[in-house]
């Protein structure tokens, strides 16, 4: 069974030299979670700003493919910081991460919104004239904008939601 | 009425005790608070990395801020609102918290900063907005924003661990 597998995973790493220099030092902890949150203010609002441009709601004086430009690297720097700060806090608890459906689904849906993003930064790169006005803005950009949105937030919410598996 | 009145108060208030006992309430109010402090923090890193010439150089200062400022705005009432809601559940414990008095510190050195830096340094704007020359009063106003706000991350975040 896959959650078998899962939670003799979970042990394992809990055995690990580093799992052990966490558990003895638990100021890390709330320490590599401060910088968790650090780069996930970057995130969201690099990410942000460029939804609600696509949606008309900020920036819309500028061409997409300069807001784009501007704050898409934002999303990409701040995730490897994330998944850096990340990796160590599931290897300071790994079973509270790996096992529980909080940790799960957030994992589902960054996937999802990692992999729509690339989609989007690829499209407006070959649109190279830019969108002049919201009007011009097709569909399928304001989907992904409330896609994207959408799932930023819940994965914010579930990350939360972890601490409290009961 | 005491103090410790007020608190013990709000407590045993029917809203204080429903956010204390429920089984959702304060996670959802938690969450919510993150999600208003990440966009406050985040639109105000853009605005100090433009200050401190490492990001957005094309841009006019002015542009940047009158985009941002009014969602950082809201994202503060949004991160007061939570806050104040958070409060209510333990009031007493949490008014003598070390760490959140800290937080509360650190918010007004970076609100003080930011009026410093908008009443004096950015009333000259026009002069320095497009240039590459960021007077060294702008530049020192975003380096400290930045600090002080990664402080008031850094106790937020220490309260749960403390209390």
């Amino acid at each position: 069974m896959l959650s078998a597998a899962i939670s003799d995973f979970a042990a394992w790493i809990a055995t690990t030299p580093l799992s052990n220099f966490f558990t003895s030092h638990l100021w890390l902890i709330p320490a590599s979670q401060s910088v968790h949150y650090m780069a996930l203010a970057i995130l969201f609002s690099s990410a942000a700003i460029i939804d609600l441009h696509i949606l008309g709601l900020v920036r819309v004086h500028q061409a997409l493919s300069r807001t784009v430009q501007r704050f898409v690297p934002g999303i990409w720097i701040a995730l490897v910081v994330m998944t850096l700060t990340g990796l160590l806090l599931l290897i300071a608890e790994p079973a509270r991460s790996l096992t529980t459906w909080e940790f799960q689904s957030k994992m589902a849906m960054l996937l999802c919104v990692v992999v729509l993003t690339l989609f989007m930064q690829r499209r407006v790169a070959a649109q190279s004239g830019g969108w002049g006005s919201s009007a011009d803005v097709p569909v399928s950009a304001r989907l992904f904008a409330v896609a994207s949105l959408t799932l930023w937030l819940l994965i914010i919410v579930a990350g939360r939601w972890i601490a409290y598996h009961a | 009425m005491a103090l410790s009145d007020l608190l013990l108060g709000i407590e045993h208030s029917a809203l204080g005790t429903a956010i204390r006992e429920g089984a959702s309430w304060f996670p959802m109010l938690e969450s919510l608070h993150v999600i208003a402090l990440v966009s406050v923090v985040g639109s105000i890193v853009a605005v100090d990395l433009r200050l401190l010439g490492l990001a957005s150089r094309d841009q006019p200062v002015m542009r940047l801020t009158n985009d941002l400022l009014p969602w950082t705005w809201g994202a503060f009432v949004v991160a007061a609102i939570s806050g104040l809601l958070l409060f209510s559940s333990t009031p007493v414990r949490y008014f003598d918290n070390t760490e959140l008095r800290l937080k509360f510190f650190f918010m007004l050195l970076a609100g003080v900063n930011m009026m410093v830096f908008h009443f004096v340094t950015y009333k000259n704007v026009h002069t320095w907005d497009t240039s590459d020359a960021i007077p060294g009063s702008a530049r020192l106003a975003g380096g400290l924003s930045l600090a002080f706000w990664g402080l008031v991350i850094v106790f937020g975040r220490w309260v749960g661990f403390t209390l």
